[in-house]
């Protein structure tokens, strides 16, 4: 049986990748902001800060992030897929998604394919660690969860003699 | 029903006599239950009522109001219901996966976690089954992972 999940989950996950991305773009903006006010409207205050209609925009991408997530990893709409195709669907959708907010809102030029080998290097690397640290994680509970098994069965067994 | 107990101190073993005109299903969880005291399973089989050790069952599961015992190449129904049997079972290393499962923890292959915060489950037979995110939690403790 799967936990109901409310909108204040769909919430708090879309408002912690938020603050996420937000940290990371006034970062930015303060190490890369005046070089890059020219070609992006993400750093278009330079290393002063971070434009309100970027917050907004952000704020918008982690929502429908949020609601892409929703769609292919809680089993409502989706029920069967394997892990691996409904993490290929996010991928997908992530990066049109981030293409069209590119496009519309003059993100980065959509004509120099620096910028989009940038963004896929970027992208791409987050990703990777991203999955590295999940693939990590569910190694070591997995190795916990066996090992906990060996011990309960153990103590089963000596249970019966 | 009339029950009739006879008190003998000369008596070895607990003996229990029931009479009646067929086998009725409230009489079979009777049995069941009976046998629950020396950690016995009921299950029936082919029309025919079988003792089984709870070591021999793999897992429990229920379906249409029906709770099933599943060995490695038979299932049985059985008269009990799922929280007579967890009840039961929990000290002999049962645990429940889903409102509907409980499993044997000691044909449990290996353990896997799964999407939402599932676990899966492999039995020692190969069949795999799901553990739900609010019966993981509980596993994982009895694991002693959390």
């Amino acid at each position: 049986m799967e936990e109901k999940k409310t909108i204040f989950d769909f919430g708090t996950r879309v408002f912690c990748s938020f603050g996420f991305s937000m940290m990371f773009m006034a970062v930015f903006s303060g190490l890369v902001g005046d070089e890059a006010k020219e070609v992006s409207t993400l750093f278009a205050l330079g290393t002063k800060g971070v434009p309100v209609y970027v917050i907004w925009q952000f704020l918008g991408i982690n929502i429908l992030i949020g609601g892409f997530n929703f769609l292919f990893f809680s089993e409502r709409i989706i029920r069967e897929m394997s892990v691996f195709v409904r993490t290929l669907c996010m991928l997908g959708s992530v990066v049109v998604l981030i293409g069209f907010f590119a496009y519309f809102f003059g993100w980065f030029p959509i004509d120099m394919w620096q910028a989009w080998l940038g963004f896929f290097v970027s992208f791409g690397t987050c990703f990777a660690i991203s999955l590295f640290i999940m693939k990590w994680k569910e190694k070591v509970e997995n190795r916990k969860m066996e090992e906990g098994l060996k011990r309960v069965k153990e103590k089963l067994e000596d249970a019966d003699f | 029903m009339e029950i009739v107990i006879y008190s003998d101190s000369d008596v070895e073993e607990m003996k229990i006599n029931i009479y009646c005109r067929k086998l009725t299903p409230e009489l079979e969880r009777v049995v069941a239950v009976l046998k629950m005291l020396e950690q016995k399973l009921t299950g029936i089989y082919e029309g025919e009522t079988c003792f089984l050790d709870p070591d021999k069952v793999l897992y429990i599961d229920t379906a249409d109001k029906k709770t099933f015992l599943y060995t490695t190449d038979k299932v049985y129904e059985t008269a009990l219901k799922l929280y007579e049997l967890e009840e039961q079972l929990s000290c002999a290393g049962f645990f429940r996966g889903g409102k509907s499962t409980i499993i044997n923890l000691r044909h449990i292959e290996s353990l896997r976690a799964d999407l939402n915060r599932r676990i899966q489950v492999t039995l020692d037979n190969g069949e795999k089954l799901l553990v739900s995110r609010q019966y993981a939690e509980e596993l994982k403790r009895r694991l002693g992972v959390k």
